[in-house]
Formats: C-alpha cells, structure tokens, sequence
C-alpha cells in the first residue's frame, strides 16, 4: 500500500461516524447519503462505479438469486459486492427481485465501499460507536481508582499514555490488564 | 521553502505536536476528525486537505508557508483551540502591557 492510500485510508478513518449511525433490524448502517458527501468534500474528486452485466443489467445473477458490484474511486478503486437482501438481511430469489431492491443494494454497497476506503469502517466490524465515545461506568471508573492506587501508578502519566483526558475514557480492557499485572509483579 | 533543521523543530516539535497532544476533535465542514487515530504525518496530511492546500512544505514558497500557518491558526480558533505557542506569546504582550494575569 502506498502512503498516498495510507493517508486517505487514515483520514477517513478518524472520522467520527458515530452521529450518522441508524439502527436496523438490530444492525448498525451509516448513512449513505451522508457517507457519500462526506467523501466528496474531503476528497473531490471520488467517483463511484456501478458495474453493469453483459445484459447491460445494474445487477449480476447466478439465475437464484443477484448481487451488486460498486466501485469507488479516490487514489485507488475498492470495489464491494453485495447481495441483493429483503429486510432479513436474506437474499431474495430472482424471481421476486424488484428495481427497488437492486437500487437499495447499490446504496448499501456504495456505502460498504466507502468504508473500506476508511470512512466508518469500525461500523462494519461491530463497532457501532468510536472509542471517543465509549465511556467507562462507574464501577469500572472506581475499579480502576482502586488498582491505580494499589500499584502506586501515577494517574496523570497514565491518562497521557491513553491520550485522555478522564480515567472514563480510557480503553477499560486494556488498562485493567496492565494495572493487574503490574499488581501481581508487585506481589511478586 | 528551504526546510532548516530549526523549521524542522518549530513545525514538527512545536506546531503538530501541541495540535496532535492537545487537540482531540477538529471539526471541519461539519466532519469530526479524531485527531488522536492520526499520527503526525496523518494530521499534517489532514490539515493540508482541510486548508485547500496540496502541496509539501519543500514544494511552498515562503510566504505559502506562512499562509498555511495562519489557515490551521484559524481553523484551530473556530474549534476554540489556542495553539502554545500564541498563548504565551499573548501572555508577553500583556506583561509588556504592564497587565499581569
């Protein structure tokens, strides 16, 4: 991967989707309209592809059932299939295929597409909200206290070191598993 | 712009890392952009993006450099940020002033 791709990949991906999240059937999607101006006025000139079939088709079949292949463009193409899905998320046959259907897919792909150039990417790997916005509660708050204190850890290095401002904020896991450790190396 | 060793520390050791340490959320265009899921180079890229300009440091005439300072400076301020820097030198002038604070 080229730096060029990096750096758009990287800039994308620190935004913060967490505002444009709709929630589904239990699913989180963004919002494709949004995604998509998103896109277009960091980077200007992105462009999207919808691929066609032989038949000149905005969908490609197996004769069961069909899918969509978009494309977008910023310094490379990524490109995302998608099925052609009902409400269930399930992929409906051929037969009972409607344009709206297809056009619905599209949207959903381009989408998809998008996020693989970065933009809200974690929204597809079952993030549904970006760490900025992950606080800690107050059990978890004071649980941490407690192990900062009995390690004698110094509380202001450590929010440096997550790059926060409030103990709430930090990553729970993580900063439980150190401070743990670094008790049992006390004892130790 | 001829990059010096001194340019070099001010940009880098001053200038991104006061916005990259301090600077969680910049808002642009009414995007949020979580400064803290970029490094250095990454939000050097980013405010070039967000202040129209596409060219390196190497490739600005001086006073495009200087352009570009002042673009973040007022990017910075409508996301109500202070840069260090200016904060102390602000502080200066009033002490010049005769105005402790």
């Amino acid at each position: 991967m080229s730096s060029k791709e990096t750096g758009v990949f990287n800039i994308l991906n620190a935004i913060d989707v967490g505002n444009h999240i709709e929630q589904k059937n239990g699913l989180s999607y963004l919002s494709w309209a949004w995604a998509w101006s998103t896109v277009k006025s960091i980077f200007p000139k992105t462009t999207y592809k919808v691929y066609e079939n032989e038949q000149g088709l905005n969908y490609h079949h197996d004769n069961k059932t069909a899918w969509v292949k978009v494309g977008v463009t910023i310094e490379d193409e990524c490109i995302e299939y998608l099925p052609v899905m009902d409400f269930k998320n399930k992929s409906i046959p051929l037969s009972a295929l409607t344009s709206m259907d297809v056009n619905k897919a599209i949207q959903r792909a381009l989408t998809k597409a998008i996020a693989r150039q970065g933009l809200g990417l974690y929204v597809y790997a079952g993030e549904d909200l970006p760490e900025s916005a992950k606080y800690l509660n107050e059990d978890q708050t004071l649980e941490l206290e407690s192990l900062i204190a009995k390690t004698g850890t110094d509380k202001t290095t450590l929010l440096q070191y997550y790059k926060v401002r409030d103990l709430k904020e930090v990553d729970y896991n993580h900063c439980l598993a150190m401070l743990n450790k670094k008790l049992n190396v006390d004892h130790k | 712009m001829l990059i010096t060793n001194n340019f070099n520390r001010f940009f880098w050791g001053t200038f991104i890392k006061d916005i990259h340490s301090n600077l969680k959320v910049l808002r642009w265009n009414n995007i949020d952009f979580m400064i803290y899921k970029l490094d250095s180079q990454g939000l050097h890229d980013l405010l070039k993006i967000v202040t129209f300009n596409n060219k390196s440091l190497k490739e600005m005439e001086n006073v495009e450099v200087v352009k570009y300072l002042e673009d973040i400076r007022v990017l910075l301020s409508d996301n109500s940020f202070t840069l260090k820097i200016d904060e102390e030198e602000w502080q200066r002038l009033l002490r010049s002033c005769g105005i402790e604070k």
